[in-house]
């Protein structure tokens, strides 16, 4: 548990915290999700699971429907799965492998919505991944797909290769230097799109942002990830940039230390002040201001998520509690 | 302050509305509010992404939208993808292609599929072997622009019906001069 992929620095860990593929498949002979009743869901559900009956992911299933709403929600939190499948009532199920890094969940907003995860910059390790489990399904599942708008799905922004690939940079310098718009505006003609920390629609907490592929038709899925990863490599190499220019400034610095000082000494954190701490510490780690493990600070952004503090502590806990018991979390770990 | 529903619990949810700007406000607790599908916890961080698409099918034409025409499918009409942003089933981008083209052309611009496809077993096998669809014949364009003139009959639009009656007939007539 101690080792998924969301509490490991990877490639580029200093801005890139983690990596996902995701493809979306529906099978042919159901309606989209929207439409099936539940008897539809139950046999697409019976087919899915016939499928990867001795598969070599050996996944794990999940009913999230029946899970307390605190471990649904923290799964939402790992971004294991979305935050409209932690909602989901029945219908529905989670394949989840071993070590976190593949999840399948199965009548999402289309039958099949496969994913794979990896800490920091590892797109073609992901698509890879990604890419053998989708050919085993093929072998045993009928997938609708035309020749001309490729894999069909329930929403025809993600026709083609049903493919999104992204990747959650850490960019609090360019934060700072208001540079985002900007760079929102770059990359959208560019065929990406960068959002808030949980996808669309977002905030970007903790100047946490998700980078991602927005065409799926006319690109193949390996120029998608080469174009994502050209992209991402240029933000990474600004903001390295943007850090050491804001680093330079001493009142800078100054924040960086006080956040670790609040962070070491707090009794009571919220959410957003945490989030806001933690993103400057990060900093002060990748600046090699702060004699702080990048791994700390990188576990801790998922671990101090209420729905995965409640879970950790067994039991759903209210405001005040959790912002004690994230507080007490973030002062052991640091 | 207490949950204007229940009266026993505090209030956690509050939500101004304003409709033809008269602004209503109400103040629910955690558990009223998600009975009315308002649930705090992921609150504010995704949008009405339901909403943002439908409105990306909002064809000027309404005649599809009043078209009966169903899919074979999944008995979806048109206008109940329009409404709702989501296409029915597989077979409906075979029923409506016509009507969804032009959304998908939006979103996508005039691309066709080159990526990995079932017949595939590793992705490196796309990279050389690019497919272009087939082009509709002529045959195949006739019964396109019948249907919808068909469309355009039934929805009264006369105007539309001349220009489409055009259409046909030159598209015909190129074809027996071809014979």
């Amino acid at each position: 548990m101690s080792t998924a992929w969301y509490r490991q620095v990877g490639s580029e860990g200093d801005v890139v915290l983690s990596t996902r593929v995701r493809l979306a498949r529906n099978l042919t002979g159901f309606p989209f999700p929207d439409r099936m009743n539940a008897a539809q869901k139950q046999d697409l559900k019976d087919k899915v699971f016939a499928a990867l009956k001795d598969d070599s992911e050996s996944l794990r299933l999940f009913d999230v429907a029946a899970l307390p709403r605190r471990e649904a929600v923290s799964l939402a939190e790992r971004h294991l799965i979305s935050p409209a499948f932690a909602e989901c009532d029945g219908g529905s199920a989670l394949f989840l492998s071993e070590d976190e890094g593949l999840s399948l969940m199965v009548n999402e907003e289309d039958h099949l919505r496969l994913q794979t995860f990896g800490a920091g910059l590892c797109l073609e390790d992901c698509l890879a991944r990604a890419d053998e489990m989708d050919s085993r399904l093929c072998d045993k599942l009928h997938f609708a797909f035309s020749d001309r708008l490729g894999y069909l799905t329930q929403c025809p922004t993600n026709l083609g290769t049903g493919m999104r690939a992204s990747v959650m940079l850490h960019l609090p310098a360019l934060t700072e230097s208001k540079t985002i718009p900007l760079l929102a505006g770059t990359v959208s003609k560019l065929g990406l799109t960068i959002r808030g920390l949980y996808g669309e629609g977002t905030r970007a907490e903790g100047a946490v942002y998700q980078l991602s592929n927005q065409v799926t038709l006319g690109i193949t899925e390996k120029e998608a990830v080469e174009n994502l990863k050209g992209v991402a490599m240029q933000i990474v190499g600004e903001e390295r940039r943007a850090r050491e220019r804001i680093c330079r400034d001493p009142a800078y610095e100054d924040r960086i230390w006080r956040a670790l000082g609040v962070l070491k000494t707090a009794r009571l954190l919220n959410h957003k002040e945490c989030m806001r701490l933690l993103s400057l510490v990060q900093i002060g780690a990748s600046m090699g201001l702060l004699d702080v493990p990048a791994e700390t600070v990188t576990a801790l952004l998922t671990d101090v998520q209420p729905a995965t503090l409640a879970t950790a502590a067994g039991k759903d806990l209210d405001a005040g509690e959790r912002d004690t018991a994230r507080a007490a979390l973030v002062r052991e770990r640091l | 302050m207490l949950c204007q529903q229940c009266k026993q619990h505090p209030a956690t949810t509050h939500i101004k509305r304003t409709v033809n700007g008269k602004t209503t406000e109400a103040h629910l607790c955690a558990a009223c509010a998600k009975e009315q599908g308002l649930s705090p916890l992921f609150g504010g961080m995704a949008m009405d992404m339901n909403n943002f698409w439908g409105n990306l099918f909002s064809e000027p034409n309404a005649a599809a939208l009043r078209s009966t025409k169903t899919c074979n499918g999944c008995g979806s009409t048109f206008a109940e993808i329009a409404n709702t942003g989501k296409v029915g089933c597989p077979a409906c981008y075979d029923t409506f292609f016509d009507r969804l083209q032009p959304t998908i052309e939006r979103i996508h611009g005039k691309a066709v599929h080159v990526g990995k496809r079932p017949t595939d077993t590793r992705l490196t096998v796309t990279e050389t072997a690019e497919k272009a669809p087939k082009t509709p014949t002529k045959e195949e364009k006739i019964k396109a622009l019948k249907a919808q003139l068909d469309d355009c009959i039934k929805a009264q639009e006369y105007e539309k019906c001349a220009a489409l009656r055009d259409e046909i007939q030159a598209l015909s007539k190129g074809e027996e001069d071809a014979q």
